[in-house]
């Protein structure tokens, strides 16, 4: 009789502390989703500031992880130039990016 | 003589602040601020109770770009609108609450010096410890209720950059892409 009370006792007990805390999905409150405007910061690299920026800097890494997948177009195609015009490149960056972005990274945390 | 006088004073004092605090008296608006030693004092309070809670957090290593990337989209998604973002100025938040949300866009004032690792992790803990468990009667929420603590450190190592991005920079690392929406933790 006293092991079951203690078993219970433990079994209650370990429910109660192990409750976790539930972190909800992202896209509960998840605004307006917006593309990043690779085009933008592929066009200033060319120019003195944020082409000089520390290839290293982990904002720097970070914004190359975004806007990877519109590198690697644009580099294929040697469409560099052309990605000066705005919606449809852009969207097709999107389209590219969705293919190619792997949130693989993000579970290594 | 002077036990009775002692004894008199406090209970006048604590009947006194009972019924000031029933009287109404006290302006409870946000529109209007709290005298000097009010504000001084809730300050104080609050910046002691944060320093002393906030000692036992170890920050892990926060330089992981990924970590930019996971936390600047929640910043995006739930803080932009207190605490602002690079190239806004103000929202309906900062300018109706009151204390004012701090614009975590602009750097802290240093006065000139560097910040340096021992004083990043004493930011880094206040801002984790802060996130995690809010700040009484002040609009700043408790995200642990819903947020695990690798969430919350994202936001803290997005927190550490934010002051240095351009707006640029800012919209290109807290675009949500569709294919990481539904990122589970």
């Amino acid at each position: 009789m006293k092991k079951l009370y203690q078993a219970v006792l433990m079994a209650v007990t370990s429910i109660v502390l192990l409750n976790p805390a539930y972190a909800h999905d992202p896209s509960e409150h998840m605004g307006k989703s917006e593309a990043p405007n690779c085009p933008e910061m592929m066009k200033m690299e060319g120019m003195e500031g944020m082409g000089s920026m520390d290839r290293k800097d982990p904002v720097m890494m970070a914004m190359m992880e975004q806007c990877k997948g519109a590198q690697d177009a644009d580099e294929e195609t040697g469409d560099h130039h052309k990605s000066d015009d705005g919606d449809h490149k852009q969207g097709s960056h999107h389209h590219k990016m969705d293919g190619q972005y792997h949130s693989d990274d993000h579970d290594k945390n | 003589m002077s036990a009775k006088i002692v004894i008199a004073s406090v209970l006048v004092a604590v009947f006194g602040g009972i019924g000031f605090l029933y009287s109404g008296i006290y302006p409870i608006g946000a529109d209007v601020p709290h005298n000097k030693l009010t504000y001084w004092a809730l300050t104080t309070l609050r910046e002691s109770s944060i320093a002393h809670a906030s000692k036992i957090v170890e920050v892990p290593d926060l330089s992981n770009p990924s970590l930019l990337l996971e936390g600047g989209a929640d910043y995006n998604d739930m803080c932009t609108g207190c605490h602002l973002k690079p190239g806004k100025k103000e929202s309906d938040m900062t300018l109706g609450l009151y204390p004012s949300p701090p614009n975590l866009s602009k750097a802290l004032a240093t006065g000139g010096r560097e910040y340096g690792k021992q004083e990043g992790d004493k930011q880094a803990r206040r801002q984790f410890w802060i996130i995690k468990h809010g700040i009484k009667a002040s609009g700043m929420p408790a995200w642990g209720k819903t947020h695990d603590d690798k969430r919350i450190w994202a936001m803290v190592a997005f927190l550490q950059k934010l002051p240095t991005l351009t707006p640029l920079q800012y919209q290109i690392i807290t675009a949500r892409k569709s294919g990481s929406a539904n990122m589970q933790h």
